[in-house]
């Protein structure tokens, strides 16, 4: 056992990385196990690469969130605006059948105009936290309801639909064949967010922040312009994310993704990010994203076991991360001693 | 008399006299005596949640879970009841639901507490597995009352009626209930050690710790009553609407933390009256009920709710900023 350890700390993984790759192996293995042919097929992991970029991008931006010491649980309510916002000019400007050059640019445009409304929406939670001082928690909440009382108002609570069939198109086709254009967006996303994170001063100065607002103050870094610029690129990664679920159904509504916000936020601490922040890895968050991808298609395959059960199973591990965090850092305390 | 201006809840009341004189001038329903008492009929279980958030707010934690344990615990005790055969009397079924709802919020206090994770993302988790439990694992459906259950829901203290609109409401036994936990609430907060343990609790970890309070013991008491007023809240509140309707509760903890906010309850922790938390929660029932009187589409309440959200605990924010100015002017004896 000791050995195992050993290993495993020279090969200078984080811990939570390290036991997230051991629950997917074990949950790869046993499922293959318990539902063999039913379960490696290559339609079920085509499934699997269409649905967990739409909660997987939520989760990178509550992570920027949660690492400089706050939250964001308005992701699903600026995704859902997004979509509506998207929806409806798309429909009433775009003609129906575009081709080629003319959808690439069409695409393009409506990629920049939801960037823009991610980053307003970001930049309104993060004017409340910084500037009025609302605790993170109550302010993103009522910016989410913010949000999704405006598509609600705006839509009357009906679906928006009239896409041109270019734009589902977009999002349903496949790279080679094998990776769908939502993969291969959260794929940039997910660099990106590391690449901010580990390679620019505002990763360093976001941790920072996180760790200790007080040292962070005297040691001149910029609350205002540190929050503005994580609360923002949550926005935009909500932004992508509802432009990813317009694709997938079509049609875009206020209340789309009601569980997604649970599911961010656990897929963020089972990733390895402290909630009172600081600290946070991207490869954590992308490898508990797939993880739990699994865990929620595993389950979906057994007939007997009701959707009603993933909300346990999500619950139970996000306390089970919270327990291994606890006796983790007891050992090391112990050890250190 | 100039103290009373310091106060939050003076400005809540005076808010609730303003929207009240207008809706009143709007619509000229506001003042009528079935008005008033529909208002009291639904401010009573957004009351008593409040009242059950307030603790853990105040203990400088929150409590996400709190509609999961009511619609749980009233469930789970309804459906009981109903396989005795809608005999027994109340008081047992109340006893059952608070023990329930207690032992729940134990778990949670637990996890507070003792292992010292974070209130948000634990309050959540256990929301969630206790809501998942109730839909997965007991299926939850739409049951009725028992026999017993359903007299005591119709029963009311007094009825009054509109003659103009020819309508009448009833005035429910409930809001005795209502009475018997704010005086129970209260004394705990203002007259024992405990309730000062709280509130210490909320302000510093750290210095109640080293000032004497137990805090484990305190963080697992404040749970677990958090849980109990929920589990009473969620059964009393199936038993008003005289049908169970066990995923109605669902959603409801944003528009309880607004109310519980909106009357000056600190979401940092170790401020908050009783008063405040029912005034709060008064004030935004009036504004919901108000919109249906004035015709406004329902869906726009969710938007209300948020302004308010963020109005109330704006306001309470720029009061600490500007508290906090002030005192430094005194400390240092420089103008600041």
């Amino acid at each position: 056992m000791k050995k195992i350890k050993e290993m495993r700390k020279g090969m200078g993984l984080d811990p939570h990385i390290a036991n997230l790759c051991v629950i997917f192996i074990l949950c790869f293995l046993g499922l293959s196990l318990m539902k063999g042919g039913d379960f490696l097929k290559a339609s079920i992991f085509q499934a699997m690469m269409y649905q967990f970029p739409e909660y997987g991008l939520l989760a990178l931006g509550v992570m920027f969130a949660m690492i400089s010491g706050g939250i964001d649980l308005s992701t699903v309510g600026v995704a859902n605006l997004t979509g509506i916002l998207s929806a409806l000019w798309m429909g009433r400007y775009l003609p129906r059948d575009l081709s080629g050059g003319g959808m690439a640019l069409a695409v393009a445009a409506v990629f920049v105009s939801a960037l823009l409304i991610g980053l307003l929406c970001g930049a309104l939670s993060a004017f409340l936290i910084y500037k009025i001082n609302i605790p993170a928690f109550i302010s993103t909440i009522g910016t989410l309801k913010l949000f999704g009382g405006i598509g609600i108002g705006i839509t009357g609570g009906q679906a928006v639909g009239g896409i041109p069939e270019a734009y589902a198109a977009f999002f349903q086709y496949s790279l080679f064949g094998v990776l769908p254009v939502p993969v291969l967006l959260f794929a940039v996303c997910g660099l990106l967010a590391w690449f901010l994170l580990n390679k620019t001063s505002f990763g360093v100065y976001l941790k920072l922040q996180g760790s200790n607002e007080k040292a962070a103050c005297f040691a001149g870094v910029k609350k205002s312009a540190i929050l503005l610029k994580a609360y923002m690129f949550s926005g935009c990664m909500s932004a992508v994310s509802g432009l990813i679920m317009l694709g997938r159904m079509n049609s875009a509504k206020a209340d789309y993704g009601a569980s997604y916000t649970l599911l961010s936020i656990l897929i963020c601490v089972l990733g390895g990010v402290n909630p009172s922040g600081g600290k946070g890895r991207t490869g954590g968050v992308v490898l508990a994203v797939i993880t739990l991808q699994l865990v929620s298609s595993g389950m979906a395959l057994f007939r007997s076991i009701n959707t009603f059960y993933n909300l346990i199973v999500f619950g139970l591990l996000l306390l089970a991360a919270l327990l291994f965090d606890y006796y983790y850092e007891r050992k090391e305390n112990s050890n250190a001693s | 008399m100039k103290k009373i201006l310091k106060y939050h809840e003076f400005y809540v009341f005076l808010t609730i006299l303003l929207v009240s004189v207008m809706i009143e001038a709007v619509s000229g329903q506001f003042y009528t005596a079935n008005n008033l008492v529909d208002n009291i009929r639904s401010f009573i279980p957004t009351a008593l949640f409040s009242i059950a958030l307030m603790f853990s707010l105040i203990s400088g934690g929150i409590d996400l879970s709190f509609p999961s344990v009511a619609a749980l615990s009233g469930y789970v005790v309804i459906t009981l009841q109903n396989s005795w055969g809608g005999e027994g009397s109340l008081l047992t079924g109340y006893l059952l639901v608070i023990l329930l709802g207690m032992c729940l919020g134990v778990l949670n206090g637990i996890l507070i507490g003792y292992f010292k994770f974070p209130p948000m993302i634990v309050t959540l988790a256990t929301g969630n597995v206790y809501l998942g439990i109730m839909q997965g694992v007991l299926r939850c459906h739409e049951i009725m009352l028992p026999k017993n259950l359903l007299d005591f829901g119709k029963k009311s203290l007094f009825v009054v009626s509109n003659q103009e609109l020819d309508i009448q409401a009833s005035m429910p036994v409930t809001i005795l209930l209502v009475g018997a936990v704010v005086l129970v609430s209260w004394f705990i907060l203002q007259r024992t050690m405990l309730g000062r343990g709280i509130f210490a609790v909320g302000g510093d970890i750290q210095s109640a710790a080293r000032a004497g309070f137990r805090v484990v013991g305190i963080q697992i008491f404040v749970y677990g009553f958090a849980g109990a007023v929920a589990g009473l809240t969620g059964y009393t509140r199936y038993i008003m609407n005289l049908y169970c309707v066990p995923t109605s509760l669902i959603g409801i903890e944003n528009d309880v933390i607004a109310c519980t906010v909106l009357g000056g309850v600190r979401m940092t922790g170790g401020v908050g009256t009783i008063k405040g938390a029912l005034l709060g929660t008064l004030l935004l029932t009036i504004v919901k009920n108000s919109l249906l009187l004035l015709n406004v589409p329902s869906y726009w309440q969710t938007m209300v709710s948020a302004i308010f959200i963020i109005l109330g605990t704006g306001i309470t924010a720029v009061q600490m900023i500007v508290s906090r100015k002030k005192n430094t002017i005194n400390r240092l004896g420089e103008q600041a």
